[in-house]
């Protein structure tokens, strides 16, 4: 004999059947973090570009990728990637964009660079040392552009600075070397060290009070990381400045683009580096070097015009440099 | 929660505060589980499912209109989730070399309803229900909503589902235990 009432049945079996509790918030957000921190990369890769697009429509540049040069350890590892980027493709990006897009870019990066422009003021009025997280709500031209756009968080630090190697020794040099005095008669004139951030500030606070009070933006203090993003040190000689930038490189940090005309591959002792020349519009022809000290993740970058130093004069510079204790 | 205090969340996690997404998953994560449980029959299967579905909700949040419930347009991408996760396992047992594998590595061929939670013989009807079969089911059998509120969420009209319900109870009854005995293939054997 069939069961006269199915539904009571099939209800009582199904009810009949405990259901694990579960919970898997974590797991969500940290997924949705994931590809917000991917988004942001890939934004923060378009305000860039459009920087640079807004450049060229001031009559400046964009660029593609052209070629790549490895750099390799002693360990035949690959520690850093350069891309050459080329003058001519910007060109002619620029010329394939509508005007409308023109126009577009252009507004938006006016808007962009006053909003960096504001950023680098209230830098200045740091103490060294100091940082700061700047809201900008996001203005009708950006959401007309971007419905899913978000607001954009500046966040910026003044760096340290120092006029001899021995004070900013104290504060980088567990993290690297650099002689006081190198090549014919180059010394340490400048340096400045510049630390990262933390990115722990209240995005949410400052929204409500830019909404509350309806700021042009809204700026909060932050604490600086220990993460040092780079260190710029300036030698002066009587022809002129050769100018040291070092950055502390991690895995994936070791890609770059450049603008240089001319890339190529040379020895710093036993030390692979990329010798570059570059010849702006409207200035003298610079050239550098760039490589990563064997054994280490040091990013070192040395760079002067070439009525300072010879191409040999800057080896030899690197090499003290490398030498360096 | 309240309708007004969802939409609330809904608009400032839009606006960015990613934050408050955190209580709505803690609302809904439950209520999604046991539905995707029900309909999968397999606790990892539902727990994979319940991630998905509720990352995608948030991936998509920005087409979600307020026309439907928000309870209803989550429901929807559950059905829809665990529907094409039922049709991967279906075509798994028809093509064995072609679909044995998922991309986790799990094998389909080999699985079948957790028997640990749906034993004999409600595994034995479930099986035989199609997705749009089992979610029916399961919201008006289990949670005893009205077909107002089932039509909604599925996108049909109440009479229909109402004639649909009685089709599926008719074909559950075939399956159900009876002291005359009714075999596997749902041929009464007496």
């Amino acid at each position: 004999m069939m069961d006269k009432n199915p539904f009571k049945h099939m209800r009582d079996m199904l009810a009949a059947k405990p259901v694990p509790k579960v919970d898997v918030k974590h797991k969500v957000m940290a997924a949705i973090r994931a590809k917000e921190n991917k988004e942001e990369k890939v934004v923060k890769k378009k305000i860039g570009l459009l920087v640079t697009v807004g450049m060229l429509v001031g009559a400046s540049s964009v660029w593609a990728g052209m070629e790549m040069i490895q750099l390799k350890n002693e360990k035949g590892e690959v520690v850093l990637e350069l891309e050459q980027m080329s003058m001519q493709e910007q060109q002619q990006m620029m010329q394939q964009l509508s005007p409308d897009t023109k126009d577009q870019i252009k507004n938006e990066s006016a808007e962009i660079f006053k909003q960096l422009d504001t950023g680098e003021q209230i830098v200045n009025g740091l103490k060294p040392g100091e940082a700061v997280a700047i809201y900008w709500p996001l203005t009708k031209l950006q959401l007309e552009s971007n419905p899913n756009s978000k607001p954009f968080v500046d966040v910026r630090s003044k760096p340290f600075t120092y006029t001899t190697w021995k004070d900013m020794e104290q504060k980088v040099g567990h993290l690297f070397k650099v002689p006081a005095e190198m090549g014919t008669d180059f010394k340490f004139a400048a340096g400045e060290a510049i630390y990262l951030p933390s990115d722990k500030y209240d995005e949410r606070a400052m929204k409500e009070e830019q909404e509350r009070t309806k700021k042009e933006y809204v700026v909060q203090p932050v604490p600086l990381s220990d993460k040092l993003r780079n260190a710029e040190i300036e030698y002066k000689g009587q022809k002129g400045s050769a100018f040291l930038e070092v950055s502390i490189l991690d895995d994936k940090n070791k890609s770059g683009g450049t603008l240089a005309e001319n890339l190529e591959k040379v020895m710093i002792g036993d030390n692979e580096a990329v010798y570059s020349t570059f010849a702006p519009e409207n200035g003298e022809t610079v050239h550098s070097l760039q490589w990563v000290k064997n054994g280490t993740k040091v990013d070192y970058s040395l760079r002067a015009n070439m009525s300072v130093s010879t191409k040999e004069e800057l080896l030899k510079m690197a090499e003290q440099i490398n030498q360096a204790k | 929660m309240e309708k007004t205090e969802i939409e609330r969340l809904l608009n400032e996690i839009k606006a960015g505060s990613l934050e408050q997404y955190e209580i709505i998953i803690d609302h809904y994560q439950q209520p999604i589980f046991t539905y995707c449980y029900h309909m999968l029959g397999h606790r990892q299967d539902a727990e994979d499912a319940v991630q998905e579905v509720l990352f995608r909700a948030y991936e998509h949040l920005g087409q979600y209109t307020y026309s439907l419930s928000f309870s209803a347009w989550l429901y929807r991408i559950a059905f829809n989730h665990c529907a094409n996760v039922l049709k991967r396992r279906k075509l798994s047992r028809v093509l064995p070399f072609l679909y044995n594998r998922d991309q986790d590595g799990r094998n389909y061929v080999e699985e079948s309803i957790d028997s640990n939670h749906f034993g004999e013989p409600l595994e034995r009807i479930w099986k035989r229900l199609s997705a749009e079969e089992r979610t029916l089911m399961f919201l008006r059998v289990l949670e005893e909503r009205e077909y107002e509120e089932i039509a909604e969420l599925m996108d049909k009209k109440p009479a229909t589902l109402r004639k649909q319900f009685e089709r599926v109870l008719k074909k559950c009854k075939r399956y159900l235990p009876t002291t005359g005995g009714v075999r596997n293939d749902g041929q009464k054997s007496v």
